[in-house]
This record gives C-alpha cells, structure tokens and sequence, in this order.
C-alpha cells in the first residue's frame, strides 16, 4: 500500500512540481490550491503526510495545520510547511500543529521527496539545531 | 564750664572717629588733605583784629587767678582775726569783694567770648557750606577743632570711597543681572522652540523647566506646573521612575537613552544630568529629559521590513520553480518530450515573472528618485490597452470571468510612455482579475472627451470592493486591504505605481469608486496628444 499525501499551494507550478516528484516516486498525492480545500481534502482522504504553503487565500498553511491537530479524525497527521518566508515560525505559532519539518522556498524536490521518505517510512527525524529559518530545520 | 562742656563732646567724636577708622574694613588710603583756606586769599573775609583779641583771648580759667588770691586773703583774714579774737579788717572784706567780682567779670567775658566765636564759627561753616569749602583755620575755635574735622573729614572721604565703590559694584551687579536676563530668555526661546516635549527636573524630582510641546503631552500648565513634584504632573508612573532613576545615576555618565510607550507613540527618551560642577564625583541636581516621537520612524522601519520579508517573498516564488524544474530535469524525472517541454515553459514563464518584478520595484523607486527615464511620444491608447487585455485574458477565463472590452478606434492617440503606461493598465486589469471571485465580470471602457481633450480609461469589475475607510488609502505605497489580503497576493505596490505614472509622469488623473460586495470602478484620464 503506498503512502497517501496531501500537498497545497496556491503557486500551480510550485504544487505540480512537488506532487510529481511525489508521484513519480510512487506516493499517492492530493493536491488543494488553499487551505480550506486542503482541509476538506484531508477530511476525505485521511492522508498520510500534509505539505503545505504557508500563505494561502482562505486559511494559511499554520491556520490549516492548527485545524487539523484540533480534528479527532486528522490530529495525528505530521505536517511539512514550505514557506517563502525568510524567518522561522515561533515556538507558539507551532505549538498546536504536528508540523515536524519547516522547509525553505526556493526548496529543492530531492529534498521534498527525502522529508517524505524520512516521516513516512520511519526514518529517524533528530531534532537538531540549525539557524533560524534554514533549511532542514526538524522539530519535535 | 564751657570748656568742660565742649571737651568730651570734641573727645568723643575724635575717639569714633579713630575707631571707626581702625575698625574700617577697607585699607586706609592716603589722608585726605583737609580743604583750609588762607585768609583773605580765598574766602575773601576780613576779619577785625579788636574782636580777635578782645574775646578769643580770655580763658575762663583766668578766673581762678582772683578767685585764689581771694580765698588765700580770707584765709589769711580769718587765721589773723582768730589769734587775736577780732573781726576781718574792712580792707580785707573789701579785697576780697573785689577779687570775686575780677574773677566774675573773667568768667563773663570768656563765656561772651567763647559764645561769639561758636557763632562766628556757625557762620563760617554756613558760609563754606555755601562756597563748598572750610576755612577753619581763620577761627581760634576752628584751629582748635581741626584734628576733629581731619577726622571727619577722613572718614567721609572712606565713607564716599565705599559707597561709590558699592555704586560700581551695583552697577556692575544690574549689568550682570540684565545679561543673565536676557541669557535666560534666550534659552527659554530655544526651548519652546524645540517641538519634541522637553522637560527639566530639580534635585527633588519637581518641574524646572517645561515647552508648550511638554505641556501639551503632559496636559499640564506651566508656570502653575512649576516646581511641582512630576509624579503628581505626569500620570505615567514607569516615565516617572525613569527619570528618577536618571537622577539618582551616576552624574559622569553623559546622558541615557531608552524608549517609552506613551499610548500608542513610542517615545526615544534622552536623559541627561545635570550636574553640580564638573569633577570626579558630581552630584546630580536634576535631569534633562528629551521626548521624541518616533513612532512614525517605528512605522516607516516595519513598513519597510514588511516589504522586503513581502518582495523577498514575491521573488522567491518564481526562483523556486526555476529551481525545482531545473532539478527535475537533471534528476530525469522528466520521462517525455511533452513533460520536459512543459517543464521548459514553466521555466521560461518564471524568469519572465521574476523580471516583471524587479522592472515594477525598480519603476517604483525611479519614479520616487525622479530619476525615471520617460519617452513620451504620442501612441495609439486602444492598442496598448488592447495588449495588456490580452495578457491577461488567461488569467480571467482560468476563473470563469467574463471580460469585456469596449476600445475607441485607434486614431485617439496619447501622448505617453508607452512602456509605462501599459505598465498601469496591466496592473488595474491584474488586480480586478485577482479580488473578482469565480464566475464574475471585468469591463475596460475607453470613451474618448472631445470637450477637454481627454481620454478616459475605466476598469470596472463585480469583485470583492474596498471598505469606505480604506478608499483613502488605496493609494499608498504597500497599504492594502486586511479582509482582501486573503484573495490574493501581492506588495501593495501595484496601485502606487499606476497613481505614480497616470498623475506624476503623464499628469492625468486616477480616482476609484467602489463598494464592498459589488466591486471596484478604477478611473484614469489622460490627455490626448
């Protein structure tokens, strides 16, 4: 059985990119332009692994992942936020979200891929300290 | 008896006088040089020799001379009658008599004396009074008198030394104190003058010193507000303990800044001692205390920190496609030749944005700079709107939404930058595109005003509108509206930069009208060339 995961964007070429990497390498992959179609989609489909934006129209990809944490039947889905922004996401802005992993645009699909593979198949995720806002940052 | 009576009179004034002399805090000059005139020479008084020696001349202590010889004949009289038991001689009585009545008549004639030389004397110190000069030495009383009159003398002239000295000194004194006068004024100007709230506090935390821009802030009232303690005149107890806290630092510490919230301004406080004198441990006697209102600066740096975290964000956006696409097609995850050709386009499609976006910030702070290079020539207005349709036409029918398009034939040309003005109109279709929901509709409407030479561009559609309170702000450089953020992305830099180039390049006009819920009616008249 291969791994369901839902990946929402409101950039269509940033949301093809990943779900093909995602795809060729043999997950199943929703994708919602926002938020709240990332959230009815979840619901539906119970996914695996959730890839979000972090600035979406209608619910941004924090308020998303806060909703799902707080839903009985989606609170244990991890979450990978992929962000254009150039800081970190504080300790309270994450607090109540399963986000496991901040991933930093302009981001590579190797590494999209990797982050999946890591979470999914049960690879070992360390938390470890890297400067605010880099790539790779893993939290707990 | 007059003699008794004038010595310890002259003795008592020649006694003050030394003392007052010796007991003179100030070192005894020179002697003033009494002011005596000859006789006859200056006062130009004669006086008669017969009056001379008549009066001057007799002593009362002449009279004791009879009155002795007397007592020793009655002596004599009186031992002589006692031996051989009988009366004074007739002879002696008679002496006697005649020896009083000598001594008398003495007495007599030097009191007369004595009393018309202190009259002569009045009248010649009336007459010197008047003539400014003495002349003492034409009286034998006034020769008598001289040492006194040295001494008075003397000590007027210390006297009239001291006071004019304490003249200069005053004088001197009210100079200084006008000076400092008009010092103080000066520095009450330069306060009032200054618009940030400048306080100054006393030793005891009281008001010193306020401006008309502290007491505005404060609400208080100089000069009631003076040397009132300040936590009773400012009711910001933190502001308070920090200028107490200033005052009681260390005085060599030049001066400490920190930031204060009053309401919603924020405050850079400067505080500075004042110090008792300068030296290795001063003591604070007050504090200087300096508000600047720095929250439009606070405003302006977060402003603009939001739109490089928002331009960083836009920019990054197609870089990350660049990016990914690129690496897929290394990585071969591009099986078919339709795939990799799709893969190229996006590529191609996100360099073009990401050029866009420096072109539209670069145009902004041109515009701003004045430093904008503009080629105005007269250009057909239809066919450039009809351009800037076209591209985004796509972007319209993706969401469903109609776009209708009502040109002027193309013989109404404007005289433009062509580049720019393309620029604007691709930025009002952009935006109508983005805030107009699923489904709704997009006019652009060109009517050419004959009457005033003018052509006017409208860009209406049925989207999401703008609040009443925002209308105003429209305008402004990375304003945009809170409820419609949601719908779209942007920099808030759009609009700024079309009201930049219809207004401050082409000198047209740009207005909006709009309603939330119904839409938003963008308006731009240029003039025809």
């Amino acid at each position: 059985m291969s791994y369901k995961i839902l990946v929402c964007d409101d950039e269509p070429h940033i949301l093809h990119v990943v779900s093909a990497k995602l795809r060729n390498n043999g997950f199943e992959v929703f994708t919602a332009a926002d938020g709240a179609e990332g959230f009815d989609l979840a619901l539906a489909h119970r996914p695996n692994l959730v890839f979000t934006d972090y600035q979406m129209p209608l619910l941004s990809g924090l308020e998303l992942c806060a909703k799902l944490r707080s839903d009985e039947t989606t609170k244990n889905i991890p979450a990978v936020m992929l962000t254009a922004r150039g800081y970190s996401l504080s300790a309270s802005e994450l607090a109540n979200t399963n986000i496991r992993k901040v991933l930093v645009k302009p981001f590579s699909p190797r590494e999209v891929l990797a982050t999946a593979r890591q979470i999914l198949e049960g690879q070992e995720i360390a938390p470890a300290a890297c400067p605010a806002g880099a790539n790779g940052t893993y939290l707990g | 008896m007059i003699q008794s009576e004038l010595k310890p009179w002259s003795q008592v004034d020649e006694d003050d006088a030394a003392e007052s002399a010796a007991s003179s805090p100030l070192p005894r000059q020179s002697a003033p040089t009494p002011r005596f005139t000859t006789i006859g020479q200056k006062s130009g008084v004669s006086f008669d020799a017969g009056h001379r020696l008549s009066m001057a001349r007799i002593r009362s202590v002449w009279a004791v001379l009879p009155l002795t010889l007397a007592g020793v004949w009655l002596l004599v009289g009186l031992v002589r009658s006692g031996a051989d038991h009988s009366v004074l001689s007739r002879w002696s009585l008679a002496g006697v008599l005649v020896l009083l009545v000598a001594s008398g008549v003495i007495l007599v004639l030097a009191w007369l004396g004595r009393r018309s030389s202190l009259a002569r004397l009045r009248e010649e110190l009336a007459a010197n009074a008047r003539r400014s000069s003495l002349d003492l030495e034409s009286t034998p009383l006034g020769a008598e008198l001289k040492p006194l009159w040295e001494a008075v003398e003397r000590q007027t002239a210390e006297v009239s030394r001291q006071l004019e000295e304490l003249l200069a000194e005053r004088k001197e004194l009210g100079l200084e104190l006008s000076l400092i006068d008009v010092q103080k004024r000066q520095a009450e100007a330069i306060l009032r003058s200054i618009s940030d709230p400048v306080i100054v506090t006393d030793a005891y935390d009281q008001l010193v010193m306020a401006n008309p821009a502290a007491e505005e802030l404060f609400s208080f009232r100089c000069p009631d507000a003076y040397r009132q303690p300040i936590d009773q005149l400012i009711q910001d107890e933190k502001l308070v303990a920090t200028i107490r806290q200033a005052r009681e630092a260390d005085a060599r510490v030049a001066r400490r800044r920190t930031e204060h919230e009053i309401g919603e301004e924020v405050y850079a406080l400067t505080m500075s001692p004042v110090a008792s004198e300068p030296g290795p441990s001063p003591e604070n006697h007050g504090v200087v205390v300096i508000l600047r209102d720095v929250t439009k600066d606070r405003q302006a740096a977060r402003m603009k920190s939001e739109f490089v975290a928002q331009v960083a964000h836009e920019l990054r956006t197609p870089l990350s496609s660049i990016r990914a696409y690129v690496e897929m097609l290394v990585d071969g995850e591009a099986d078919d030749e339709k795939t990799r050709r799709e893969y190229y386009e996006i590529i191609q499609t996100s360099a073009e944005r990401l050029g866009r976006l420096i072109d539209n910030m670069l145009n902004i702070s041109r515009i701003e700079a004045g430093t904008v290079r503009i080629n105005k020539e007269a250009i057909s207005i239809a066919v450039v709107a009809k351009e800037a349709a076209d591209v985004m036409r796509p972007a319209a029918e993706e969401k469903g939404i109609t776009f209708n398009r009502e040109l002027p034939p193309v013989i109404y040309q404007v005289l433009a930058d062509r580049d720019l003005i393309y620029q604007a109109i691709l930025n009002l279709l952009s935006n109508a595109v983005k805030y107009t929901p699923n489904g709704g509709r997009i006019d652009l409407r060109m009517t050419p005003q004959e009457e005033n030479r003018t052509m006017r561009i409208e860009v209406s559609d049925t989207g999401a509108g703008i609040p009443k309170e925002d209308l105003p702000r429209m305008f402004e450089k990375f304003f945009r509206v809170e409820q419609n953020k949601q719908m779209a992305k942007g920099t808030g830099l759009g609009l700024n930069l079309v009201k930049q180039i219809v207004e401050v390049v082409h000198g047209g006009e740009l207005t909006l009208a709009s309603e939330v819920g119904k839409g938003s009616t963008f308006t731009m008249i240029l003039p025809l060339a």
